[in-house]
């Protein structure tokens, strides 16, 4: 049985005579004669364009010298490039700013929620907060922030949390370092405790720093060992001062009706009951003036606890004071690499549909030159 | 080796050049390869576009763009002469194309040579015959015709130039020989 890709025999028989024909043989005469006639019609081309196109090859086809342009199909690819390296600068720049990065100032995990103050929402600001005590001398707290209008004083508690480890024969050092630092930014030293030696050891600091401040502790803090976890958190109390505030001004102003009232009483009960309102009132302003320091300081001062925890393999040179470890610059390193990553991701999530329908495209347009090709065979 | 019948211009005997076969993914010999086939792509060309200056400019172009391509020629996909004429003839048709969007089709009839003195009144009669005849042929009959008698490319190199199997390429000969040889018999 044969397939529709071969030919009869008796074809095959035809075409073998024909090649033995143009081959110069003459068993077939008529073959013979139709093959000369036929070579006979053969167009030959004119010795002087021969001769020129000679030249041409000799001189490997010269090209006219021409101003270079922008060929037009390149403009698709141009363009599709030019995309893709906006949307990569623009993840790039996302990222950058702390979207992905995870020490970045976006990095804050820890509580606040109900807060949700961002870190430049808390910048301090001179507030008038703390006037209503027209008495007292608290000075404006420096987390304190103002709203747009400057109407109502705003306070924030930032609070952070960092876990620093180190060889631990290298904690103790590395405490002292981290009272040095708190002290330098003005701040306290709350509690601390640190156990240290060859066998292992650990720590725990509580530090309060000026809210403004919190940032470059933290950036201080982080560079003296290798950071294991850092979160931040910020919570609005601007409710809670409020209501602070308040209850002291009412007790100041119940205070002086009060005196008023014993000014003006008649008889010594009228007196007595005036002199116990007083007292009952001046343990109430006490109370409440101390609420609103207490409520001031936490804006005021930035709470960090750290926990410092013992591991030979953090580096023995770890604990060195704005030095660029070996260990850091690993972190580094890997997240150069995360973020050359997510560029190639998106270079290639934009670069792939384009390359698909730019093959797509070849392809189509292929398929249509031949079939216009092969019709202009058929209209010739 | 390839072997490829090389022709004068004025004379119909052939001779017999090698033409370097081309290695796997190595650029053909494209000085042999001209030197070999320029009168043959000439012919074939004039053949399909029936017009003895664009004969010339297409040839050209085919052999300037088979210049600057001759590094993406791949040995896998055909003989150097195959890839050189499938060149030329999609050079052809883009000039087949350009004329039939500007103005009808007004091709001369491909030029036979100078005329032999010493033809005798039979031959020229039987020459003007099978000249008719592949007037007549249809274009692609008269293609694979120009391809096998003129350019002297074997039934394969055919098959790849026209882009089909080489049974159809086999059949579309045999069909032109056939009418060819039925103009030679109503002559007689």
């Amino acid at each position: 049985m044969r397939t529709p890709d071969t030919l009869d025999p008796a074809v095959e028989r035809e075409l073998a005579a024909l090649d033995a024909a143009l081959a110069g043989d003459r068993s077939d005469p008529a073959l013979s004669e139709l093959t000369a006639l036929v070579r006979a019609e053969r167009p030959v081309p004119v010795p002087r364009w021969a001769d020129a196109l000679d030249e041409r090859v000799a001189a490997g086809f010269p090209r006219p010298p021409r101003r270079r342009r922008l060929r037009l199909p390149l403009l698709p690819t141009a363009a599709a490039v030019l995309a893709s390296a906006l949307v990569a600068l623009v993840i790039a720049a996302g990222l950058l700013d702390g979207g992905g990065y995870p020490d970045g100032g976006g990095g804050e995990t820890g509580g606040g929620a109900a807060g949700g103050v961002s870190a430049q929402e808390a910048e301090p600001a001179v507030s008038g907060g703390a006037a209503a005590d027209s008495t007292g001398s608290i000075a404006p707290p420096p987390g304190a922030a103002d709203d747009a209008d400057g109407v109502r004083p705003r306070r924030v508690e930032r609070s952070a949390y960092l876990t620093l480890a180190a060889p631990g024969e290298e904690l103790a050092r590395l405490g002292d370092r981290i009272i040095a630092v708190t002290d330098g930014l003005g701040g306290f030293v709350r509690s601390s405790n640190v156990q240290s030696g060859e066998m292992g050891g650990g720590g725990a600091f509580e530090l309060r720093v000026p809210a403004d401040r919190l940032d470059r502790a933290l950036a201080q803090l982080s560079r003296l060992a290798h950071v294991r976890e850092r979160t931040q958190a910020a919570q609005d109390i601007t409710g809670e001062t409020l209501d602070t505030a308040e209850r002291l001004a009412d007790a100041r102003a119940e205070r002086r009706a009060l005196r008023r009232a014993l000014a003006a009483a008649g008889d010594t009960r009228e007196a007595a009951r005036a002199r116990a309102g007083l007292r009952r009132v001046a343990r109430e302003i006490a109370a409440a003036q101390r609420a609103l320091r207490a409520v001031q300081d936490r804006a005021a001062y930035a709470t960090i606890q750290i926990a410092l925890v013992a591991d030979d393999d953090a580096g023995a040179g770890a604990p060195g004071d704005g030095r660029w470890t070996p260990g850091e610059a690993l972190d580094d390193a890997v997240r150069v690499l995360e973020i050359l990553a997510s560029l190639l991701l998106v270079i290639l999530a934009v670069a792939i549909p384009v390359g698909a329908l730019v093959v797509g495209g070849r392809a189509a347009r292929r398929w249509l030159s031949r079939s216009r090709r092969e019709r202009a065979v058929d209209a010739a | 080796m390839l072997l490829v019948l090389r022709r004068s211009s004025r004379v119909t005997t052939t001779a017999i050049q090698p033409v370097p076969a081309a290695r796997a993914g190595a650029a053909p010999d494209f000085d042999a390869l001209y030197r070999a086939s320029r009168d043959d792509v000439y012919a074939y060309v004039a053949t399909l576009v029936r017009d003895r200056s664009a004969a010339e400019d297409v040839t050209a172009l085919a052999f300037e763009r088979a210049y600057r391509k001759r590094r993406s020629y791949d040995a896998r996909r055909g003989t150097p002469r195959a890839w050189l004429y499938g060149i030329a003839r999609n050079a052809a048709l883009d000039e087949l194309r350009r004329r039939s969007r500007t103005a009808a089709m007004t091709g001369d009839a491909p030029d036979p040579g100078a005329p032999a003195p010493a033809d005798e009144a039979e031959g020229a009669l039987r020459r003007a015959a099978v000249r008719a005849a592949l007037l007549e042929l249809p274009p692609r009959e008269r293609e694979a015709v120009a391809l096998k008698f003129h350019a002297g490319l074997d039934n394969g190199e055919v098959a790849a130039v026209l882009g089909v199997s080489v049974s159809n390429a086999g059949t579309l000969l045999h069909r032109a020989l056939t009418k060819l040889r039925r103009s030679l018999d109503a002559d007689a």
